[in-house]
């Protein structure tokens, strides 16, 4: 469904400003610098998009664009009401994908085959990182739960997509001429915003119009637009504001040495305080059913379980069994530096705003 | 869930169970729909999904509303406004005879929530009089918006009902996967026409053939010049080329000259030429007082 954006859940519960944002990523942001916790997020951004490249739907077909950046909004929704401890984000990634690709129609992923695609694209891509991915099964389907509490049954996002297919065909109506570079160019930024904040700053058709703005900038086509522009009825300031978060995104990504600095900021990935003496499986059990309720009651800091901590009881140690592996796959390193900026992926169109 | 008792079971949904409850607080009636979790694979289902998607963003006189959704254990219940009623059962009440002012107004109401869902681009593509509600007050609300899926509509839901043909239009039928706001628009006639007639469904086919039968039998069967394209559709079948056999007379003679215009507006194969609901609700047979 597309809808009125400025009647929606979207607009009326989950467009905060900047402030009040890193005040509900407090928690948080006593163990992440403000920039860490930004490269984390690229980080999480680039896992979602690989596990929903790599796990096709039941009737065989690739993910879209928009599924991904449904997901992924999803995932930002969560870690800005909870603290990364909450839920392990390497088994909310896989949830995002599983529930967008449901509201968005895509169909039905099996939760087996994302969990089993969260460990491949681990190994293929983030060889050099070692870690322990929940297998379990059912995890999915718990964290689902938690996810739609959370998000107050919020499931309707309003991507910038929309609005730039409707902005690029207005400029073509217009007589802009060789719009093709511009519109790919637009696109690309505009899939890259999902690295970044703005689904929770600004409405669509502003960071829209940003997206433009600065593939205008990077092909040197700014007077070109101008006219365009000039148009518009529309608080420039705020759009401004976009384009300079997007050169600001930039900035931090291309700063991202993943080698040298991812395996710090997920070494640092916050646990539960409360030491398990239960069985995995019954602990788990237990812990989902009363987790409304505890999420509701207790403050942010009181010890509770992440849910689907990968490490268990033993979580202090190095996970060994996995390293040798890993090690090996060290000379095989590459797609890594392809992940960083400028934008590598294709020209994705994503259909099915329905 | 303890905030709430349960009164009597009121009726299967696509998804669950539905049960008339009391808010122990409020007292408040209210009605909660039970999502069963199965064993498989697929979580919260997407029915339920779509629901929640639709109505947490949708809120209007003719829209039911969704109050809540309770996460417990691992069970989801959607909390719903309740309704006395629904269309299927307040035409059993008629015993046969509805006055034509009735008729007017339940069709004004489903007119709006349609226009309203149109105009959020969201589609019901499952309207049949057993979900539409009437509340105490004569209000028409829609409702139960589960069914509808992306890849088609299933023919059976998950209670093993079988879904009904009755309010499908000829180019569902003949298998066309591209919905638009016309699929609602052909239910709304049918559903128009059963008011009018105080219950007596319009088109009560047994199967796919008799169901498309039954429609081209009074408006013609539609050919490639009446209807460019439809050869086409997945899975057409050249049918008997019936000409109009019954008027529309004949078919809702109780519905005033300007009800059967808007009827005919609504009841054509073509999707292309269905009015839509916005402009059925400007139809003089709203607008013009003089009706009556």
């Amino acid at each position: 469904m597309a809808g009125n954006f400025w009647q929606s859940s979207h607009y009326e519960q989950w467009i905060f400003d900047k402030t009040n944002l890193l005040r509900m990523r407090h928690e948080d942001l006593k163990i992440y610098s403000e920039e860490e916790y930004g490269k984390l997020m690229i980080f999480f951004s680039n896992l979602v998009q690989h596990i929903a490249l790599e796990t096709q739907n039941n009737n065989g077909q690739k993910v879209k664009m928009q599924v991904i950046a449904t997901a992924f909004t999803y995932f930002k929704r969560f870690y800005a009401r909870r603290s990364l401890k909450d839920i392990d984000p390497f088994v909310l990634a896989p949830t995002c994908i599983y529930l967008a690709s449901k509201v968005e129609e895509f169909g039905m992923m099996s939760t087996t085959k994302l969990m089993s695609s969260v460990a491949n694209v681990m190994k293929q891509r983030w060889c050099f990182i070692q870690l322990e991915v929940s297998q379990r099964v059912g995890v999915i389907h718990e964290a689902e739960f938690i996810i739609l509490e959370i998000m107050d049954c919020c499931l309707i996002v309003y991507h910038a997509y929309r609005p730039l297919t409707q902005m690029i065909q207005d400029m073509k109506t217009n007589g802009m001429k060789d719009i093709d570079e511009l519109e790919a160019t637009s696109w690309k930024v505009c899939n890259d915003t999902m690295r970044g904040d703005f689904v929770m700053l600004y409405p669509p058709h502003m960071i829209a119009l940003g997206c433009i703005i600065q593939a205008a900038l990077m092909l040197g086509r700014e007077k070109e637009i101008r006219t365009f522009m000039g148009d518009l009825c529309v608080d420039f300031e705020k759009v401004y504001e976009v384009v300079q978060d997007i050169n600001k995104l930039y900035t931090l990504w291309k700063g991202f040495d993943e080698q040298n600095e991812l395996q710090r900021l997920i070494d640092k990935l916050p646990k539960p305080s409360a030491t398990p003496t239960q069985p995995p499986v019954q602990q788990h059990q237990q812990q989902v059913q009363q987790m409304p309720q505890q999420m509701n009651n207790q403050p942010m800091g009181a010890p509770q379980q992440r849910m689907g901590h990968p490490m268990g009881p033993s979580h202090g140690g190095p996970p060994h069994h996995m390293a040798p592996q890993h090690m090996q796959g060290m000379g095989g390193l590459h797609g890594m530096g392809q992940m960083g900026p400028p934008m590598h992926q294709g020209h994705q169109h994503s259909g099915g705003f329905m | 869930m303890q905030k709430y008792d349960k009164l009597e079971k009121v009726g299967e949904g696509t998804y669950g169970t539905v049960f008339k409850a009391r808010n122990k607080d409020t007292s408040e009636v209210v009605a909660l729909k039970l999502v069963r979790l199965d064993d498989d694979d697929e979580g919260v289902p997407s029915s339920a999904l779509r629901e929640i998607c639709i109505l947490r963003e949708l809120k209007h006189p003719n829209v039911v509303r969704l109050y809540d959704v309770v996460h417990s254990e691992n069970k989801l219940t959607l909390v719903f406004e309740y309704c006395d009623q629904d269309l299927k059962k307040f035409f059993d009440s008629l015993n046969g005879h509805i006055d034509q002012q009735t008729v007017r107004k339940l069709m004004q109401q489903l007119l709006r929530g349609l226009a309203f869902c149109h105009a959020h681009h969201v589609l019901h593509r499952d309207l049949k009089p057993q979900n539409l509600l009437i509340n105490a007050n004569g209000s028409l609300k829609l409702a139960d918006f589960g069914l509808a899926r992306a890849f088609g509509i299933p023919v059976r839901c998950y209670s093993s009902e079988v879904v009904t043909l009755w309010y499908r239009p000829p180019d569902v039928l003949y298998g066309a996967k591209l919905y638009n706001i016309s699929i609602d628009m052909w239910s709304a006639g049918c559903i128009f026409a059963e008011i009018s007639n105080a219950g007596r469904p319009l088109f009560p086919g047994a199967d796919i053939d008799d169901q498309l039968k039954r429609i081209f039998k009074l408006l013609g069967t539609p050919t490639e010049e009446t209807w460019p394209g439809i050869t086409q559709l997945p899975e057409y079948k050249p049918l008997p080329l019936y000409h109009p056999s019954m008027t529309f007379g004949q078919v809702v003679p109780n519905l005033p000259a300007k009800g059967k215009d808007l009827l005919q507006k609504l009841l054509v194969s073509n999707p292309i030429g269905r009015i839509d609901a916005e402009a059925s609700l400007r139809h003089p047979y709203f607008t013009d007082s003089a009706t009556y």
